[in-house]
């Protein structure tokens, strides 16, 4: 922890080699976050670089409180969200009344992809789908804070959930299962 | 509602999810860091120079203005009069022997000459004071006093009844500078005349007739730094002068920059380079080409000239590679390319620059000049360098 501190104290006084230190401590993991997200590598890369770009902007405001993880992958997160408003992508495509038929899954659930697999899945989601499901189910912000933050009512919010996770778990059970049970 | 067992699987197989980026990335990053460590440099740069700005034009302003001295010629007389006439004992002003009152309904035009070098002292010095009672020998001083305590009467503190104030015509070396209020203050057999300067007014320096009296062509050319990075190169200018007055002055000109140099970040594969060589990454050459617009104001012994200009400035960057491709049997073709690293850009800002006359003749002027210039694209650049001016029509 007192290495942390003064890695950032380092990065703080524009030490370069300490800027890099940092980077290389978190950026293969924040590629995997923006990937999620982005419908490219290079885009994800491109929202990676934005979001260390801001990291370092901002780094004055980390209290050395909470997680210096955590807090980074808030900023891309949030970085993120400001692309995809950017691109205009439309986040209210669905009727907010249009209730999915929800697929729940036992308790001895298990899925037998792998992370980049599953990854690849959220890709193939649209969107808005892909993103309400990413911030939802992952980064774990409940459906009235998605709605505030992507201006969409929570209502709207959790139907877009429902349908990309209905979606999502008959191409996982398809991918899991790829030959019918009962054959 | 949902089942989370779904959720937890997936934020299960998601924890530690990672990808190794490419290095464009960590580079672009760098360069972002750079250019806004640039950005805040930029910001204190332009505060440092519309400080600077300031302050010099309030240096040449202050110089030729220093506490100047009045004297009450008539005050003796003065009860019974309607106008009352100052002396101005500064450096400049001309001795007259003639009776004020003779003059009382003269328009002169040289009024403004003596209050446009005196209308700051109303923010200055908040009055102007009565020197002291020991010189009480008919001829009063007046002075422009430094702070309203330097008021060194005490007659007139303590017995405020005896003093009155009259609206009368005023003049100063017989110019008239029209009705003010005047304290007059009665002690004995003498009165003390008390004008104070928030009562004069301020003229309208614009309003003097001022006419072209100098045409000169510049040229310029100084060692530039810092240009476009921390690139070094030079600049190169040439303009015209008119001088009006024999302080101010207006110069447009048209300037060449040329600045080279090897920048950080900037890397040789990140250029379309094909053959399979090898090469070296040659450097980076900006060249800009620029207006100035510039005002000077020359000092009063007209060896020193300050200048504040308006920026125009039109850009282009390069990056050269030579390259060596290998033709086989170890014979190799050299190519040299150059390629544009970042878009032409158009950028305005401004500049400052000082000008210090090392020699004249009669037709010409050969100076040593500085300059420090800022635009919106982020460019500083700082010259030292010679000014050559010649005259070319009066």
């Amino acid at each position: 922890m007192s290495d942390q501190k003064e890695l950032i104290a380092k990065v703080l006084q524009g030490d370069a080699k300490a800027q890099k230190e940092l980077y290389d401590a978190y950026a293969d993991i924040m590629l995997g976050v923006c990937y999620r997200y982005s419908k490219s590598l290079a885009d994800a890369e491109d929202m990676l670089q934005e979001g260390f770009v801001k990291v370092f902007k901002n780094l004055r405001q980390y209290k050395g409180t909470g997680d210096l993880g955590a807090w980074i992958r808030r900023i891309m997160v949030n970085t993120i969200i400001n692309e995809i408003k950017k691109s205009k992508i439309s986040l209210t495509q669905l009727d907010a009344n249009t209730e999915q038929e929800t697929t729940t899954p036992g308790d001895d659930y298990e899925i037998l992809l792998t992370a980049k697999e599953i990854a690849e899945l959220i890709k193939k989601l649209p969107s808005g789908y892909g993103l309400v499901f990413n911030l939802h189910a992952i980064e774990g912000y409940s459906h009235k804070e998605i709605g505030e933050m992507l201006n969409i009512q929570t209502v709207s919010v959790r139907s877009q959930y429902q349908r990309a996770r209905t979606q999502l778990i008959n191409w996982i059970e398809l991918k899991n299962h790829p030959w019918p049970k009962n054959m | 509602m949902e089942n989370k067992n779904f959720e937890k699987a997936i934020e299960d197989r998601m924890e530690g999810f990672r990808l190794k980026p490419s290095d464009t990335v960590w580079h672009g990053v760098e360069k972002r860091i750079e250019k806004e460590k640039k950005r805040k440099a930029l910001i204190w740069w332009w505060i440092m120079g519309i400080a600077l700005a300031g302050t010099s034009i309030r240096y040449l302003n202050r110089s030729e203005n220093e506490i100047q001295t009045i004297s009450a010629t008539n005050t003796k007389n003065f009860t019974g009069n309607k106008s009352v006439d100052f002396k101005d004992e500064s450096k400049n002003a001309q001795p007259n022997s003639e009776d004020p009152i003779e003059h009382s309904s003269k328009n002169v035009s040289s009024l403004n000459n003596f209050l446009k070098n005196k209308h700051h002292l109303k923010d200055q010095y908040p009055a102007i004071k009565v020197n002291d009672k020991k010189s009480n020998n008919g001829e009063r001083k007046i002075l422009f006093g430094k702070q309203e305590s330097n008021y060194s009467n005490p007659a007139l503190d303590e017995s405020p009844k005896n003093v009155k104030l009259e609206t009368i015509h005023v003049f100063i070396n017989k110019e008239s500078i029209g009705q003010h209020p005047i304290a007059i203050e009665k002690m004995g057999n003498d009165t003390i005349v008390i004008l104070r300067c928030e009562d004069i007014g301020k003229p309208k320096p614009l309003l003097i007739p001022i006419s072209i009296i100098e045409r000169q062509l510049n040229f310029n050319a100084h060692l530039a730094f810092h240009g476009s990075g921390d690139l070094s190169g030079t600049n190169l200018e040439f303009g015209a002068e008119r001088r009006w007055g024999k302080r101010y002055g207006f110069y447009n000109n048209l300037g060449l920059t040329i600045h080279a140099g090897q920048e950080n970040g900037m890397f040789a594969n990140n250029y379309p380079l094909t053959v399979n060589s090898s090469y070296n990454a040659l450097q980076t050459l900006t060249v800009g080409i620029q207006t100035i617009p510039t005002f000077y104001r020359y000092s009063k012994r007209g060896d020193l000239k300050i200048g504040a200009g308006f920026v125009a400035r039109y850009q282009m960057s390069s990056y050269g590679n030579y390259v060596a491709s290998s033709l086989g049997q170890g014979i190799s073709q050299y190519t040299y390319s150059i390629y544009e690293n970042e878009p032409n850009t158009f950028s305005i800002g401004y500049r400052i620059s000082a000008d210090l006359l090392l020699y004249e003749t009669r037709k010409n002027k050969l100076g040593f000049q500085i300059f420090f210039q800022n635009d919106t694209r982020g460019d500083v650049i700082t010259g030292l360098g010679l000014s050559f001016q010649t005259k070319y029509k009066k």
